[in-house]
């Protein structure tokens, strides 16, 4: 006979638990392992606190052993003046076979209550999870949408390399893109204004950032945080993260910014994984996406793409990026992926039961 | 008190919302290989939890994987 027991993470279990983490996600795939010190970045670096972390154990004929994990990385945001803190699902899951012996939803509802002061909600961006998670109060934000922007005639051959995702080697597929990035020709075209670049390091000492969030925050909504110390964590410092943070300051006033995530997975296809305009001006949105996409083809980009819930920006820039970007056509082949988001008792305390909708983009993925 | 049989537990899988085909669910199959999915199994303990004033443990699990079983565990429990 199997006995379980749960109880808190403990810095001993790191190991056994990225082993068996990397053992689940990296199954049938050709991403590399994610290395130990990229847990210990999202576990112990982010700016809300230490991730709350929660092991399943399972005790049979050949001893104690992790067979399940549930985690809610605090996730800064704010509402106006106000400061929320949110709880992200983390590297959740319960060993294939155990899950018709341990219930796992259970378990996540006792870890849950622990955490029911503590966070104002709790949100997951882990796909095919969003039912699951109706038993406890989460509700859909709306599905994620992955907009693309092709810059060069041959971004459409991306499309078609992508489509072998699984028969050929990651390896494969990256040299390949990389290829006609290189053969491709930029078309020859100008902005009508140039856009700052910065790599991580200058980013986070940048005068620009320096006071952006403490301005912005006040016409954003209910938003992730973008102080400094939030960007460092998410991007700049982040183990896994290669990109360029682009920005632009009218004269007059108003700014905005780019985070560009240009790792090897998208050396030919550039991905939008944080933005921010400030104030939220539609006709300022079309000259920096103008200037965005210049920068990106300049530079060998196949394309641009950028993932946000239907419900993640004001409507008025939603449909700024609606009509100068596309719904990636490839998506009808993917699962649909939801926001479910819960809001705590303390959430509702705080809001009267009812939270506005996310001004948010990739920066919920932390991962 | 009564035993438990497995058509009144068909009665309260049936008050779960559930994406399982009950008409599957024969008294020796397993809820999963009738489509229940965890979330379903969840309401289901939940359920009987609820109606028989009952907690069941996560070891005893394999044991109420079927209709039939899951009586059989009842009826030991509440005997």
């Amino acid at each position: 006979m199997i006995a379980f027991r749960t109880r808190r993470f403990q810095p001993g279990d790191e190991l056994e638990l990225n082993t068996l983490f990397n053992r689940i996600s990296r199954k049938g795939s050709n991403k590399p392992p994610r290395p130990l010190e990229h847990m210990r970045w999202l576990w112990y670096h982010a700016p809300g606190g230490p991730t709350e972390s929660w092991i399943v154990e399972a005790e049979d004929d050949a001893g104690m052993r992790i067979i399940g994990h549930h985690a809610l990385s605090p996730v800064r945001f704010t509402f106006g003046d106000e400061d929320w803190l949110c709880g992200k699902t983390m590297n959740t899951f319960v060993l294939p076979e155990f899950r018709d012996k341990f219930l796992y939803l259970r378990f996540e509802q006792a870890c849950l209550r622990e955490v029911d002061k503590f966070f104002d909600a709790t949100y997951s961006i882990a796909p095919g999870t969003a039912r699951l998670r109706t038993a406890f109060g989460y509700e859909s934000l709306g599905n994620w949408i992955r907009l693309e922007r092709g810059l060069q005639p041959l971004h459409l051959i991306r499309r078609v390399i992508d489509g072998f995702a699984d028969r050929y080697s990651y390896k494969a597929r990256i040299g390949l893109l990389r290829t006609f990035a290189a053969i491709s020709i930029a078309p020859k075209r100008s902005a009508s204004l140039e856009l700052v670049e910065y790599n991580a390091a200058e980013a986070a000492s940048s005068s620009f950032f320096a006071d952006f969030w403490s301005q912005a925050r006040r016409e954003a909504g209910m938003a992730p945080r973008r102080d400094i110390a939030d960007l460092n964590w998410r991007f700049w410092s982040h183990p896994g993260f290669e990109g360029t943070t682009l920005t632009y300051a009218w004269p007059e006033g108003g700014r905005a910014y780019f985070i560009l995530d240009n790792t090897a997975a998208h050396s030919a296809v550039y991905s939008i994984v944080d933005f921010f305009i400030t104030p939220a001006h539609p006709q300022r949105l079309e000259q920096v996406l103008e200037a965005l996409f210049v920068w990106c083809a300049q530079r060998g980009a196949l394309a641009v793409n950028f993932f946000v819930t239907q419900r993640g920006l004001p409507p008025q820039l939603m449909e700024v990026f609606l009509r100068k970007m596309r719904p990636s056509p490839l998506q009808r082949f993917e699962p649909a992926k939801e926001l479910p988001r819960r809001i705590s008792t303390l959430g509702k305390a705080r809001s009267d039961g009812a939270l506005a909708d996310w001004n948010t983009t990739e920066i919920l993925m932390v991962n | 008190m009564a035993p438990v049989s497995t058509a009144e537990l068909r009665e309260l899988i049936a008050r779960v919302d559930t994406v399982a085909d009950l008409k599957k669910l024969t008294d020796t199959t397993r809820f999963r290989d009738a489509g229940a999915d965890s979330l379903d199994f969840y309401n289901l303990i939940v359920a009987i939890e609820e109606e028989f004033g009952i907690t069941i443990d996560d070891s005893d699990l394999e044991e109420v994987n079927t209709l039939e079983k899951l009586a059989k565990y009842l009826n030991e429990r509440l005997a």
